[in-house]
């Protein structure tokens, strides 16, 4: 064995705010998981899905807007870089970023929604009832991040602390997770269509 | 005196963790038992829904618990350290006053939901 010393992986220790949002997380996964369990629960019960009269999800565009989201997660990682090295400019600048794309995203999918709520009702059906439940489950969480970015943008104009700084950090975590979670929801949508 | 640093991580984790990991058990092996015991292929099991139901509150319940005093074992040991002090203790102290609150919510979920599958009769719809 080379006596030769190895690069020691030096641990960082997570702050609480960090460990909160881990926690929420954790709560909002558990969410998501019944959600996600109802649909197939219910799938598995049903002959036809969706049932008759009900169209099909499109795959393009919610694949397209899914893309775009997840994408936000690189200006949200900048933002964070950048606010550790005090370049509030431009970590504000990465924030905005994110957060335009994210309400563009936002408001598509809530045309989308609106527009499948005029062809079929939520009271129609049991996939009607958990589609719409899902979908606009993660919508609410999206609009959450869009609101945590514009008030870190806000904060952040009177200069980095230590306590912004966690701040910022948990927020970036929530909205890697809100990213992941629409490919899983977007995946569970689409299934419908295979 | 404080307990041995591998040890007290345990407890918090613990803490933390058994009583989801817990009330998780619970419902996915409930609806396990539900649906061996009203399926055509599986009725002849004889699985008594009733009494898994019994077992696995009971189970559950005394997790919950221990998960409780894990959590105020580890509150207690971190109380000269404030939640936003250095880790690991300001972690240890922050995630025990959450797992105290949590554990407690757990506890009456896992009986509500025991209480629910006891005073229902079996295979019927709701």
């Amino acid at each position: 064995m080379s006596s030769a010393a190895a690069p020691v992986e030096r641990r960082v220790a997570r702050p609480n705010g960090w460990w909160g949002m881990a926690v929420f997380v954790a709560t909002e996964a558990t969410l998501f998981g019944t959600l996600i369990g109802s649909y197939f629960y219910l799938r598995f019960h049903a002959v036809e899905w969706p049932p008759a009269g009900v169209p099909k999800p499109h795959l393009t565009l919610p694949l397209v807007l899914t893309g775009v989201l997840v994408l936000t997660s690189l200006p949200v990682s900048f933002a964070l870089s950048s606010a550790r090295r005090s370049r509030v400019g431009r970590a504000q600048a990465a924030l905005l970023l994110a957060l335009l794309v994210q309400a563009g995203y936002l408001g598509m999918q809530l045309h989308l929604y609106l527009h499948d709520l005029h062809v079929f009702s939520p009271r129609d059906t049991a996939y009607a009832s958990i589609y719409f439940t899902l979908l606009g489950a993660h919508h609410l969480h999206v609009l959450l991040a869009v609101l945590l970015e514009a008030w870190f943008i806000l904060r952040l104009a009177s200069g980095v602390t230590r306590y912004r700084l966690v701040g910022l950090q948990a927020t970036a975590f929530y909205v890697y997770f809100v990213n992941v979670l629409a490919i899983v929801v977007v995946g569970v949508q689409l299934s419908a269509a295979a | 005196m404080r307990r041995s640093d591998s040890f007290v991580e345990l407890l918090q984790w613990f803490g933390l963790l058994a009583a989801g990991l817990a009330w998780t058990a619970q419902l996915v092996l409930g609806f396990g038992v539900s649906i061996a015991a009203c399926s055509a292929g599986s009725a002849r099991w004889g699985v008594n829904v009733h009494t898994w139901a019994i077992v696995l509150t009971a189970a559950g319940a005394t997790i919950a618990l221990l998960a409780e005093a894990a959590a105020v074992t580890v509150f207690l040991d971190a109380r000269e350290t404030d939640e936003y002090g250095p880790p690991p203790w300001g972690r240890r102290h922050f995630l025990a006053v959450a797992a105290m609150v949590g554990n407690l919510l757990f506890f009456v979920a896992i009986l509500l939901n025991g209480v629910g599958v006891l005073s229902h009769s079996s295979c019927v719809q709701s």
